[in-house]
């Protein structure tokens, strides 16, 4: 049964049908990319498995449970959970702060915090602000934040934006890391389709709300749809 | 010892010197601390949740209704009116704040506590709420608290006990997440938690010291009115010493108290009330506008020159 199960999701904004009716199943352990171009879908996809839009029509399964109507902070707990486009902190409060608060309010031991600075490279920075850390760093905090809920399912929105190829790869080898050491299930959404093809198993291509092709980079290009939407 | 106990129980030394010294104009010194009671349970929710929340007197006027009820219309005896006031005030306020706290934010948030409490002055002065309240007569006279020594001892004594577990609260797990919350509450939903959750405990605790104070202060006053309970005016008092002392401070309304208190002490005999109000809230105005942090910033430097490292207090 897939860990993550999407059965024909729709968003509407006022004058945008955002999604479509997307359907998408994640198995577990598996890295999946999920790619489209500009407008697509992809982060109203991924706030909307997270709750922080409720989906007019379908439902999502997480687990084998219909988590649709569930509160952002339930399916935390549940194990999923998500990084953010721009990172998200309070300039004020220092690195290991933020990675303290997400193991605070699970009640998981204090040893968590260095274990996941060290799994992202950012243990000789924990007592900065973030407001110091680069674009890599950034993103590695949100990663950090995510993983201080011990989450069995994570979606990284636009996980390379603003980072150089080396930078890029750095993050991939962070999530090789994690879904090897931590056994995540990992859904990788970004533009950057050079880096999502070094990391994802499957690839899923999302265009105007639907998904419109899945599978191996390979077949993802000979497919006439997915070279239609990306080269227009 | 705990920082934070040491501190507070400074604070109480230094309070209960201040009631002593001025122990002739005792009457000053009890209003201050009532002033900073007010201040302070407002402060608290308001600086450490990032809600501005001008309804903060709906506490206070449940907590001195309630036990002014109890007493002038059951005849109840006062310390059980007071103790069953300042619980139904809580309880009262907080069924009714923290639904809305949950609800809106930001301006909207500040809209409808403004409002709760210009409608809930209104209800009070109206014919419906007449034969409980009295309308604009008040309830009075109620069982009264004299203005002695033990007493002002007393509510300094209150106002650093919560003080104190205000200030172990902010330390806490709870007060950390409230950091978070403050500044941003999707931090807090994506680590797996309801920010209302701690913003709610936060309205409860600063609910329940302002219920507590409004129910001894009714019956300090010798009457419950709307003006020393849901005014408007009551509210923007305890707002502009919240901020003269400096409101991301907890002993910042008691310096922000003290300070506007004894400035009317020692105008009133020489100036008008309205005199006086301008001067103190144009020296309110002057002080936020150069120390926005309030006069405990001053206090601190003044302090850090003396004790070089010493940390700023919460």
């Amino acid at each position: 049964m897939p860990v993550l199960e999407v059965r024909d999701v729709g968003k509407v904004f006022p004058g945008v049908i955002a999604l479509g009716g997307v359907t998408l199943n994640i198995e577990q352990g598996e890295v999946r990319g999920l790619i489209g171009p500009n407008g697509a879908g992809k982060s109203t996809l991924i706030t909307t498995i997270m709750g922080v839009h409720r989906p007019d029509s379908g439902s999502i399964w997480f687990r084998g449970e219909d988590i649709s109507r569930m509160h952002i902070w339930d399916r935390v707990r549940k194990g999923l959970n998500a990084t953010h486009q721009t990172a998200l902190y309070v300039p004020e409060l220092s690195i290991r702060r933020h990675i303290e608060l997400g193991i605070m309010v699970n009640g998981f031991p204090a040893t968590d915090v260095m274990l996941i600075a060290e799994t992202v490279g950012l243990e000789g920075e924990m007592d900065e602000n973030p407001d110091v850390l680069s674009a890599l760093g950034a993103k590695k905090l949100e990663i950090a934040k995510a993983l201080s809920t011990r989450p069995s399912f994570i979606m990284l929105d636009e996980c390379f934006a603003g980072l150089s190829f080396e930078e890029g790869m750095e993050v991939i080898e962070i999530i090789r890391k994690i879904a090897e050491e931590r056994q995540l299930t990992v859904l990788v959404v970004d533009h950057n389709l050079a880096l999502v093809e070094r990391v994802a198993h499957v690839t899923t291509v999302i265009d105007r709300g639907v998904v419109i092709a899945e599978g191996t980079f390979e077949e993802l290009f000979s497919n006439q749809d997915v070279v239609d939407a990306y080269m227009g | 010892m705990s920082r934070d106990s040491v501190r507070w129980a400074a604070t109480f030394v230094a309070l209960t010197l201040a009631a002593v010294l001025f122990r002739a104009d005792i009457s000053f010194v009890i209003s201050a601390t009532f002033f900073a009671i007010f201040a302070m349970s407002w402060s608290f929710f308001t600086s450490y949740s990032g809600y501005l929340n001008l309804g903060h007197v709906i506490f206070i006027g449940m907590g001195g209704y309630t036990s002014a009820i109890l007493n002038y219309h059951l005849d109840w005896p006062m310390p059980v009116s007071i103790v069953i006031g300042s619980i139904v005030g809580t309880l009262l306020g907080w069924l009714y704040l923290n639904p809305i706290h949950k609800r809106v934010s930001g301006l909207s948030f500040e809209m409808v506590s403004f409002l709760s409490i210009i409608a809930l002055t209104n209800l009070v002065l109206s014919g419906y709420a007449r034969p409980l309240t009295n309308g604009d007569l008040g309830l009075s006279p109620l069982d009264g608290i004299f203005s002695t020594l033990g007493f002002a001892i007393g509510i300094a004594a209150l106002l650093c006990l919560f003080g104190y577990g205000y200030s172990r609260f902010l330390s806490s797990n709870s007060g950390k997440i409230v950091d978070f919350a403050r500044e941003s509450q999707d931090i807090v939903r994506t680590a797996g938690a309801d920010p209302h959750r701690y913003t709610g405990r936060l309205l409860l605790l600063s609910g329940l010291l302002a219920s507590t104070g409004g129910a001894l202060y009714v019956h300090y006053s010798g009457a419950a009115v709307v003006s020393n309970t849901f005014e408007l005016a009551f509210m923007i008092r305890i707002v502009v010493i919240a901020i003269i002392g400096g409101r991301f401070s907890l002993y910042g309304s008691i310096v922000g108290a003290y300070f506007v208190v004894f400035a009317g002490f020692l105008l009133k005999p020489v100036v008008s009330s309205h005199i006086e109000f301008l001067i103190i809230y144009g020296l309110g105005f002057a002080i936020y506008f150069l120390w926005p942090k309030g006069l405990i910033s001053i206090l601190e430097v003044a302090i850090r020159r003396v004790v070089p490292g010493r940390k700023s207090v919460q």
